[in-house]
């Protein structure tokens, strides 16, 4: 449905997008995850008109966008700090976007009142938007957007001005409006655990370009990069250094990985925990046994957060003593 | 809990602290008002049909001269304030800096400043003298111009600091709701900068309703808006009931437009603060084209007056004494050595340079009476009680009243003293007293107790609390009002002129006496005065400037 083809973007004089290429298809929610700073914003803003590639395409139903002003693109945006008109109250700003396509006042007030009670604010339409909540206001910022049903939904990191519990709130409704429309969307953020929530597939933004395309579960398997593994959270990332042929020393013990390096050149592996006891391996993984040193643990709900010697971050059923040494079962591999 | 209030009972403290400025506003400006309103309100003032045609004349074209130049402000002040909010480009603080130094400028100086361009002895018709004879600039179209020149910098700040305010992301939200960008003009961003392009409208609209000096020195009293044609019937052609009749008229528009300015300014709120300046450099042609003409047309705009007036202070432009046949041109310093002189069938009894001193004299006492006068209500109002919050709109009221009212005021109260020259700081003192006040107030406000506490506990006793820690904190605020209130002495027109008396000129009555002259001897005086009193008053703005408060005292 919307492809982006090779975008290039710089911003004073540095480059920041080089080369970003990714479709979303028809009913999908692709969640734009990156470091502040890393240019999903201005893809956002590429994608709705209101800045300009220097180079590639934007392409929607395979028709090229460049000639199409923002305000003929029916696309939504919704903002981070909401963008809210602060001359209008809430149904007028709701009801903005069908009047600039000259809906009839019937079907605006049908339609306004109908928003309203989807994201939960009936009786609000009179309201001044600068007397809300900022959850308030981000709910009449997703009506406005939703209004005049547009092709395309957007969102920058509309969540990151609210406090968290109000944040899983608002996170899934969005989720079960998306759900029931059918708009595609693309979310930007660079919390995981929103990404995860929302997305039918995950883009991670790095230096530029996409280092990795797939659905939650595949990346949570595979981060297949250090810089991805932190960013999600996933597992341990640490230092080794091949020492002989399939050999890879840490500080932890040397595991026999083959990560097709030569002997004495530094890498980063994963370690994580082994979904099962008894699992086979996957491809290019080893299992192992390493010594731990419990520096501290942390209660989390079912299970415990042991920090051991190094920084390293296992789950443990019950609880070890600080300054106990333990063996804990990991599986390691390489990253890129 | 203060310290003072263990010595006095703090509502006799406080009245002890309005006493001075209560009485001396009584006996200046509130007794003169009334009198006024005595003069206006009977029956031969109401009834006589001349009085009430003479007003409706001058109230039409009061409005028709400022609407006008209100209008003229704002076609060059909104694409200013567009430039300065958002575009970034070379000499841009500057540039605005030089726009808001007009603001501060007597009326005098701008008015001798454009003449020295415009008029038939200007600069202009020197340089291209057959130009200027067929479209030579009315007195009506250079006033309209001086006071564009006068009040662009109040929509530049105004308008454009809402326009900076503005978040790009409401245009973004309308563009991408299906707004063109004339509707996302129309909808959004115009509704938004509705109250600011109103506050700064009525702002200029008042300020140019009340203009006296630009329209009398470069008009003339044919010219005859409300200020001028009571200028007129003070003193040309004395009818003090009519004058009376036209001062109360005007002194009510003010204050209408006074009142709808501040309801319209608060309204300006800081609704949508953008986290960074929107400002950019510009990028396309046309933006380029934009920011080009429009920075050559202000700066050349407001720099000309201010340096084509020492010019043709320097400049001989005329036929010598004697030798009628030839214009002589060239370099002269001639009209400043003049001002040393006493010529006999001169306008004054005086050297012309006695003016400076008469100014700077008067200028002094200004400083110390508005100070001792504002000091004490300051500190009254640094910790506003209800006794306070009643009297300030009192002491705001005079701001309402013109000077060529005071001035009036002064001659219906007055009488014979006004012979003497002491009642001319008194009106500039007026005038100059409710800025004083703001000035001081915000600093002595700064003061935390805690600070005056914790040196009582350490053992400083009251005075030493005054020494080491108000004083530190006042001595720039109280430079700065006092610098204030000494620029707004030296170049007061309005006031001065009606009360003053041909044996002690200031030095803005003199240029304009200078510029109401004909011969090339007075008008280059009247430059060379003007050039003297404009760089007085930029020196004392640059003072101002340095020594403006900021947050001293601040924990």
């Amino acid at each position: 449905m919307l492809e982006l083809r090779n975008i290039v973007k710089s911003y004073e004089g540095k480059q920041l997008l080089n080369d970003i290429t990714f479709t979303v298809a028809e009913g999908e929610t692709i969640c734009l995850l990156g470091a502040s700073g890393s240019g999903k914003s201005t893809i956002l803003r590429m994608i709705a008109g209101l800045d300009f590639p220097e180079r590639g395409a934007i392409l929607l139903n395979n028709l090229d966008l460049a000639q199409t002003p923002p305000h003929l693109r029916d696309f939504g945006l919704v903002f981070q700090d909401y963008g809210l008109f602060p001359h209008l109250n809430v149904f007028d700003n709701i009801a903005f976007g069908l009047r600039m396509r000259n809906a009839s006042a019937d079907e605006i007030k049908q339609h306004v009142s109908a928003l309203l009670e989807q994201v939960n604010l009936s009786g609000f339409d009179s309201r001044q938007v600068t007397d809300l909540s900022g959850g308030e206001q981000q709910r009449v910022a997703l009506a406005r957007a939703l209004a005049p049903s547009p092709r395309l939904l957007m969102f920058d990191e509309p969540l990151g001005a609210l406090d968290r519990s109000l944040k899983e709130d608002l996170l899934n409704e969005i989720r079960s409006i998306l759900h029931q429309t059918k708009i595609p969307a693309i979310y930007v953020t660079h919390d995981q655990e929103e990404a995860f929530t929302i997305a039918d597939r995950i883009l991670v933004l790095h230096e530029g370009i996409i280092i990795r395309d797939g659905m939650p579960s595949e990346i949570w398997k595979d981060p297949q990069s250090a810089f991805v593994a932190k960013l999600l959270g996933i597992g341990n990332v640490i230092d080794g250094e091949v020492v002989g042929e399939s050999k890879v020393k840490t500080t932890f013990g040397i595991f026999n990985l083959n990560c097709a390096k030569n002997i004495g050149e530094k890498l980063q592996l994963l370690l994580t925990e082994p979904p099962s006891p008894s699992g086979e391996g996957r491809r290019g993984e080893v299992r192992g046994e390493i010594q731990l040193t419990v520096e501290d643990v942390l209660f989390k709900q079912d299970q415990f957060q042991v920090k051991g010697r190094g920084g390293l971050v296992i789950h443990m059923k019950d609880a070890p003593k600080v300054g106990d040494v333990i063996t804990v079962q990991v599986q390691v591999k390489c990253l890129s | 809990m203060t310290i003072t209030k263990n010595y006095f009972n703090p509502s006799i403290s406080r009245l002890i602290l309005w006493l001075p400025v209560l009485l001396f506003l009584l006996s200046t400006f509130f007794f003169p008002l009334f009198k006024i309103l005595t003069l206006t309100f009977n029956l031969e003032t109401l009834t006589n049909l001349n009085n009430l045609r003479i007003t409706y004349h001058a109230l039409l074209f009061t409005f028709y001269q400022a609407t006008l130049s209100t209008l003229l402000t704002f076609a060059l002040g909104l694409p200013a304030a567009i430039l300065f909010s958002k575009f970034n480009f070379h000499g841009k603080s500057l540039l605005r800096a030089l726009t808001a130094v007009p603001f501060m400028l007597p009326t005098v100086v701008v008015a001798a400043a454009f003449n020295s361009i415009f008029s038939p002895r200007g600069l202009f018709s020197f340089l291209f003298p057959s130009f200027t004879q067929s479209v030579h600039p009315s007195p009506f179209i250079l006033i309209l111009i001086t006071h564009t020149f006068y009040n662009t910098s109040i929509v530049i700040r105004i308008v454009g600091n809402a326009i900076s305010r503005l978040d790009p992301k409401l245009e973004a939200s309308a563009r991408v709701l299906g707004a063109d960008t004339f509707n996302a003009w129309k909808d959004v961003i115009l509704p938004i900068l509705r109250p600011s392009l109103l506050a700064a409208a009525l702002l200029v609209f008042m300020f140019d309703f009340t203009s006296f000096g630009v329209i009398l020195l470069l008009g003339g009293s044919q010219f005859a808006t409300l200020e001028v044609e009571i200028y007129i019937r003070a003193l040309q052609l004395p009818n003090l009931n009519l004058a009376a009749l036209l001062s109360i008229i005007q002194l009510i528009f003010t204050l209408i437009f006074s009142i709808l300015y501040s309801r319209t300014i608060n309204q300006v709120s800081t609704q949508t603060a953008p986290r960074f300046s929107t400002a950019k450099p510009p990028k396309t042609i046309q933006e380029k084209i934009f920011v080009a003409t429009l920075a050559l047309l202000l700066s050349s705009f407001f720099f000309l007056p201010l340096i084509s007036l020492p010019i043709r202070s320097l400049t001989r432009l005329e036929a010598d004494r004697g030798q009628r046949a030839e214009v002589q041109y060239g370099f002269t310093t001639d009209y400043y050595q003049e001002l040393f002189i006493n010529r006999r069938g001169s306008l004054f009894y005086v050297p012309p340079v006695q003016a400076a001193l008469n100014s700077l004299g008067f200028a002094g006492i200004t400083v110390i009476l508005s100070l001792a006068l504002g000091y004490p209500a300051a500190y009254a109002l640094a910790k506003p009680t209800r006794l306070e919050k009643f009297l300030d709109p009192f002491l705001m009221l005079t701001l309402g009243a013109s000077a060529v009212m005071m001035g009036l005021g002064f001659i219906l109260s007055f009488g014979r003293l006004i012979a003497s020259p002491f009642f001319i700081p008194i009106a500039h003192t007026l005038i100059a007293l409710p800025f004083v006040i703001r000035t001081l107030q915000p600093a002595l406000a700064s003061i935390p107790e805690r600070l005056r506490q914790a040196a009582a506990t350490l053992g400083a006793s009251p005075l030493r609390v005054w020494q080491t820690v108000d004083f530190p904190i006042l001595s720039r605020a109280t430079l700065s009002a006092a610098t204030f209130a000494f620029t707004v002495s030296l170049g007061e027109f309005g006031a001065t002129l009606l009360i003053t008396r041909p044996e002690y000129p200031t030095i803005p009555i003199a240029i304009s006496r200078f510029l109401s002259q004909p011969g090339g001897l007075n008008y280059g005086q009247a430059m060379a005065m003007a050039t003297v009193l404009m760089l007085l008053t930029t020196l004392s703005i640059l003072l101002i400037e340095k020594l403006r408060f900021n947050n001293a005292g601040e924990l």
